[in-house]
């Protein structure tokens, strides 16, 4: 919001454009290893991608609140959608939907799964 | 206030309706939001409802009364809704410490009514684990039963019931099912053996730590054994304590729980992630137990509408749609019972006229007291439309997707998604809007919404406009398709916006800082309203409304109308006079040096004065003062002759005009708000300020608008 961002449409367009850029550089990073599974935050996940919790953050304010809402490590979380306008996000955790900021989702290291993976049934259901 | 452990004070509500006889027994209804739990707590106590506040904090305490099958009856408090006992905000810090025993206001609950959404069960067993943990006798209603049908879920009751020890008792309020079998399992509660100690084991290290202080807490708090190991693991969970809890412990436990958590630290050991695993663990097990559900969840009904309703464009044309008809309701359809109470209020006051013979005795009952209690029930129209639209967007779950779709934007300005609709209805009338402000679960972003929500122009200030752009304005085309007049209108609809957001956002830089308003909401799967639910949370409000509200809006409203009618003058003296020389006249005088600066004289002071009932009594104070009718005109009759005035009127130019529009607009005219902002925030401290910021904001952007309009040579005519 700032003011040079909205005196004339190309200087924004352009910071637009960059931090677009900058965004797609970023995702280029979260390499997919051997098996396909990309260690990546959730806030950078996209609708439909599914996959569990690695970990949390050791120390930011939402930890506790986070790990109290469902996400603990081995936990499978299912994107559902990003809000129109990018932000919130809507995630299936634990058979409910919970919106959350991307803010927050930063906070949460996911271990995605590749699209074409058929989620084990021993995974997360101990075999009963 | 407080401070009495007497057990026959917990409940007033009870105890009038009693007439003081022996006390109920005291239970307490826990769940999750969007669990049925007021669906329950409806069925189950009817009308039998208290609706109040806990002193010193604006969370809601609702107590009701529930007959038992045996003739009997107990007491039901309906604790907020929760997704966890750890303390987050206010309104779980109060269910925690009612559970615990730990309110003086609430003596501690005999039995615990904890109802758990069956649709999802994981989630909810999560709360189950900790409630429990109180080992206070417990039932489990379950609810919602039908929609876990649907989705494929079947959930093994009776091995539920096992596994958790407690009873459970299925209940569909909507299909009347299970209700007596609910309410004959209440009148055994008594009798129901606790539920077993806790079976999610910690690390070695963490269960020596929690053992060694839960005997602690026994010895030297005579803390009972079921439940000194839950406020071991809480006490032990925080990172910090809050004040009241530090002065509740002795300063050996504190020490030695300090000494704990050093050492559970040295050891690597995250207490609160142990014992949230630990817990999540345990109901997961439970769950794999005891539902059996399909392994790829089909795809629901709710998740069909979703895919509409969460649509990019077809989400925000049904938003816009849906906003436009809440809209519609408390602006144009609450008109028509407003208009019935107005004309049934002049009736009444016309019939006094003629039937009782004129003193001062009929003038308070007509002009005093009757049109107090007019000004007060013309709000209900409002307040009942608007919570009718709230509870249906509610109960249906729609609320929820408003609040995602908004949030982006809201959060522009550092508020939350849910300020959005408080701020609409606020369009019609800063009362409503600020009653709904309840459903903002952050303190700051609630206050500051609410601060900021008497900046939307509401409909009682388009009279002052009306006469305003009827006298001064040019009727001109603009542009071919838009008129002078209307651009006015807009301009000012839209400086209110401007200065509300604009408030907000430096509230929430500066005295309200924070850091934002963390974003998590549950999405509820949508689910047809339930008629008993919406009736209540109507009737609820506007009881509520009348009873704190009301009766400080109607004592004003008879301080205002003494004000404007004393001292007496001799008679015959012309009403024009009669107002001058008024304690409101007089005091509209004496605050006319405050004023000129803005261009305005002691007429209008007059009239900011009067006006302080409701804004719309500008119009008729002002014709009052120029002799158009008198003070109990209608505005319309007024305006039509009153604009002819007030442009002949040498003193009056259109940048007058416009500043007294702008006045309007920005300043807190309203002693109607400032008596709900004082209930709803519970004291002075924020009305005031409320009243002081707005005022200083109009009176400053005014001076502005007039100087510079007068320097730049706007000020003639």
């Amino acid at each position: 919001m700032s003011k040079s961002e909205n005196t004339s449409f190309l200087p924004a367009f352009c910071k637009r454009w960059q931090a677009g850029k900058a965004r797609a550089e970023a995702l280029s990073r979260y390499v997919a290893d051997k098996t396909g599974h990309t260690e990546m935050p959730l806030s950078e996940m996209q609708p439909g991608d599914f996959g569990h919790v690695l970990s949390l953050c050791s120390s930011c304010d939402q930890r506790e609140h986070l790990l109290e809402l469902g996400f603990t490590p081995g936990t499978e979380i299912t994107v559902v959608r990003l809000a129109p306008l990018g932000d919130p996000m809507t995630v299936r955790i634990r058979g409910y939907q919970l919106s959350l900021r991307r803010r927050e989702a930063e906070a949460v290291t996911m271990r995605r799964c590749p699209p074409d993976f058929d989620l084990d049934p021993a995974i997360d259901s101990d075999g009963a | 206030m407080s401070a009495s452990s007497v057990p026959s004070s917990f409940s007033p509500a009870v105890a009038s309706g009693d007439g003081g006889a022996t006390r109920l027994p005291l239970y307490a209804l826990v769940g999750n939001p969007n669990c049925g739990k007021t669906t329950v707590f409806n069925a189950l106590t009817g009308l039998r409802q208290k609706v109040g506040n806990y002193p010193g904090v604006t969370v809601e305490k609702k107590e009701g009364r529930l007959r038992l099958p045996g003739g009997g009856a107990a007491s039901l408090i309906d604790l907020p809704g929760l997704y966890s006992l750890t303390p987050r905000s206010p309104d779980e810090a109060i269910a925690r410490d009612v559970l615990l025993g730990h309110r003086p206001d609430v003596a501690q609950p005999e039995g615990i009514i904890h109802v758990v959404d069956a649709a999802n069960l994981e989630r909810n067993l999560y709360l189950t684990s900790q409630v429990l943990d109180l080992g206070l006798p417990t039932i489990i209603v379950l609810t919602m039963t039908d929609v876990a049908e649907k989705n494929g879920h079947t959930v093994d009751i009776p091995a539920l019931e096992k596994v958790l020890g407690v009873p459970i008792r299925p209940v569909l309020v909507s299909k009347n099912t299970g209700m007596d079998s609910l309410r004959a399992a209440i009148e055994l509660l008594p009798t129901t053996p606790p539920p077993p100690q806790r079976d999610w084991p910690l690390p070695t290290d963490a269960e020596i730590e929690v053992k060694e202080l839960s005997e602690m807490l026994q010895k030297e708090h005579g803390t009972r054994p079921a439940q000194s190991g839950m406020e071991a693991v809480s006490l032990l969970m925080a990172e910090t304590l809050r004040p009241e809890e530090v002065g509740r412990w002795s300063p050996a436990v504190l020490d030695h729980l300090a000494a704990d958590k050093a050492n559970l630290a040295a050891l690597g050991i995250d207490f609160s992630a142990a014992v949230v695993e630990a817990r999540y663990a345990w109901a997961g097990r439970i769950g794999s137990q005891v539902v059996r559900k399909p392994r790829r969840a089909a795809e629901t009904l709710t998740d069909r509408i979703d895919r509409i309703v969460m649509h990019p464009f077809w989400g925000y044309i049904i938003f816009f749609g849906v906003m436009a008809f809440v809209f519609q309701t408390i602006f144009t359809w609450a008109q028509i019972p407003m208009n019935w109470i107005g004309s049934g209020v002049s009736a009444l006051q016309h019939l006094i006229t003629t039937h009782m013979p004129p003193g001062d005795l009929q003038d308070l009952l007509v002009n005093g007291i009757i049109a107090g209690v007019g000004t007060t029930i013309t709000f209900l129209p409002q307040i009942l439309l608007l919570f009718f639209a709230i509870s249906l967007l509610e109960d249906t779950g729609y609320m929820a997707r408003a609040a995602f779709l908004m949030d982006k934007v809201m959060s522009k300005v550092g508020l939350h998604g849910k300020s959005f609709i408080p701020l609409l209805s606020s369009f019609a009338c800063a009362i409503p809007g600020i009653m709904a402000t309840r459903t903002i679960d952050d303190r700051k972003s609630r206050l500051v919404t609410i601060l900021v929500a008497p900046l939307m122009s509401c409909s009682a200030r388009i009279p002052v406009y009306t006469l305003m752009i009827a006298a001064f304005i040019p009727n001109r085309r603009v542009l071919g398709i838009f008129t002078l007049p209307g651009l006015t209108m807009m301009s000012m609809y839209f400086l209110g916006m401007v200065a509300a957001f604009g408030m907000a956002w430096l509230f929430k830089k500066t005295l309200l800082r924070g850091s934002p308003p963390v974003f998590f909401l549950e999405m509820p799967p949508y689910h047809a309203p339930s008629a008993r639910t919406v009736l209540m949370t109507m009737l609820e409000r506007a009881w509520l409304f009348l009873r704190r509200a009301g009766t400080v809006i109607l004592s004003v409203s008879i301080v205002l109308w003494f004000l404007s009618s004393y001292p007496k003058q001799p008679a015959g003296t012309p009403p024009a006079a009669q107002l001058a020389h008024s304690y409101a006249g007089q005091a509209g005088q004496a605050i006319e040096p405050a004023i000129a600066p803005l261009g305005f004289d002691w007429r209008i002071g007059v009239s900011l004065v009067s006006s302080f009932v409701a804004r719309e009594v500008f119009v008729s104070s002002m014709g009052t003062i120029y002799s158009v009718g008198d003070r109990y005109s209608s505005t319309e009759e007024v305006t039509s002759t009153l604009k002819d005035k007030l442009r002949a009127d040498p003193f009056f130019s259109p940048l007058i005009a416009i500043c007294v529009m702008i006045y309007y607009v920005l300043a807190m005219q309203c002693l109607s708000t400032i008596a709900v902002v004082k209930r709803e925030t519970n004291g002075w401290t924020w009305p005031l300020f409320m009243t002081g910021y707005m005022t200083a904001l109009a009176w400053i952007t005014t001076f502005l608008v007039y100087h510079i309009g007068m320097a730049l040579g706007w000020g003639g005519r």
